[in-house]
């Protein structure tokens, strides 16, 4: 994974960088090749519900609708489910 | 006092010429920027078309107001082109770019920007849909003196409306009242400051206290609809 340690620190980075919308090429060398940034959305969505941050929970799913990255998302996709469910819960 | 006005919106920066001439205050220039193509920012293109622009064009020819057409507001060709205009004070109306020190330091006094935010807790995109999110029972945006960071600069003004009492039905709604009632007033205040004071009241932001967003995915957005919905069905009841 990146070499940054904090998961904020981390999502300001891709997001600033708009990672999710860059071809794998351009990011191996920044540490987020498809794989990593996937994990990191998964990491992202169940930190979104330990931290009520919805920035995180939006982040996964950015990376989850990103036709560039094309690593398998199954399991992101099913803690976005999981996520989005207990947003709702909470909020609606 | 040289005020020059930089935007990418040539219908707000009608706009805002008259309402200036409201204060008697006449831009001495103003510098249309056009919108880049990316993705984000590519909504500005709605706005920016050779008939706006040519609509701009006849308010400044009526108001002897020179109007500079240029492709990047942070080329050096821009900027040489703002250090010969002398400038005590520039409004920012749209940029789709961070701006750079060798922009901001341009102007005498800074350069004024208003904000969809709430500063110091909300900076960066779709701040109101964020503040619903959250749950917020204040909304609002915020005037500053840009600098180069995002939304970071020092505050000016803040403006924050409870949203049980204006009872919202649509963000878009909530946005048209931001827009229409305060945006382009808000820029106002500083230049009453500046001409009666010879200086901006500012307040620094505490940047630990607001975080950054990005723009909502349109999951979240939906959510944020419904949340809106059901305040009024709640409001109703």
């Amino acid at each position: 994974m990146s070499l940054l340690k904090n998961i904020e620190q981390k999502l300001l980075f891709v997001e600033r960088k708009r990672l999710y919308d860059s071809p794998e090429q351009d990011r191996i060398k920044l540490k987020f090749n498809d794989r990593e940034l996937v994990n990191f959305g998964i990491i992202c969505s169940k930190h979104s519900m330990i931290s009520n941050d919805w920035r995180f929970l939006n982040l996964a799913l950015k990376i989850l609708d990103s036709k560039s990255v094309l690593a398998d998302k199954l399991n992101l996709k099913k803690e976005i489910e999981i996520s989005l469910n207990s947003l709702k819960e909470n909020i609606l | 006092m040289n005020i020059v006005i930089v935007s990418q919106k040539p219908i707000q920066t009608v706009n805002l010429i008259y309402l200036l001439g409201g204060i008697d205050v006449f831009p001495s220039a103003i510098v249309i920027v056009k919108p880049s193509l990316n993705n984000i920012t590519k909504y500005l293109l709605n706005e920016y078309s050779k008939a706006t622009v040519n609509t701009l064009q006849l308010q400044c020819d009526v108001l002897n107001i020179p109007l500079y057409k240029v492709d990047n507001v942070t080329s050096d060709k821009t900027i040489n082109l703002l250090k010969t205009l002398n400038i005590d004070l520039i409004l920012v109306v749209v940029l789709d770019v961070i701006v750079k020190d060798k922009f901001l330091n341009t102007s005498k006094h800074g350069v004024i920007s208003s904000h969809g935010g709430v500063l110091p807790y909300y900076r960066g995109d779709d701040c109101l849909r964020w503040a619903v999110l959250n749950k917020e029972n204040e909304v609002g945006t915020s005037t500053m003196l840009l600098d180069s960071g995002v939304d970071t600069g020092n505050v000016v003004s803040t403006y924050k409306i409870n949203l049980e009492n204006e009872l919202p039905t649509s963000i878009e709604q909530l946005g048209k009242k931001f827009y229409y009632n305060k945006k382009l007033y808000s820029y106002l205040s500083p230049i009453k400051q500046l001409l009666e004071n010879g200086y901006i009241n500012t307040k620094k932001q505490k940047t630990v206290e607001g975080k950054q967003y990005f723009s909502m995915h349109k999951e979240l957005s939906k959510i944020v609809d419904t949340i809106l919905l059901k305040d009024k069905k709640k409001f109703q009841n």
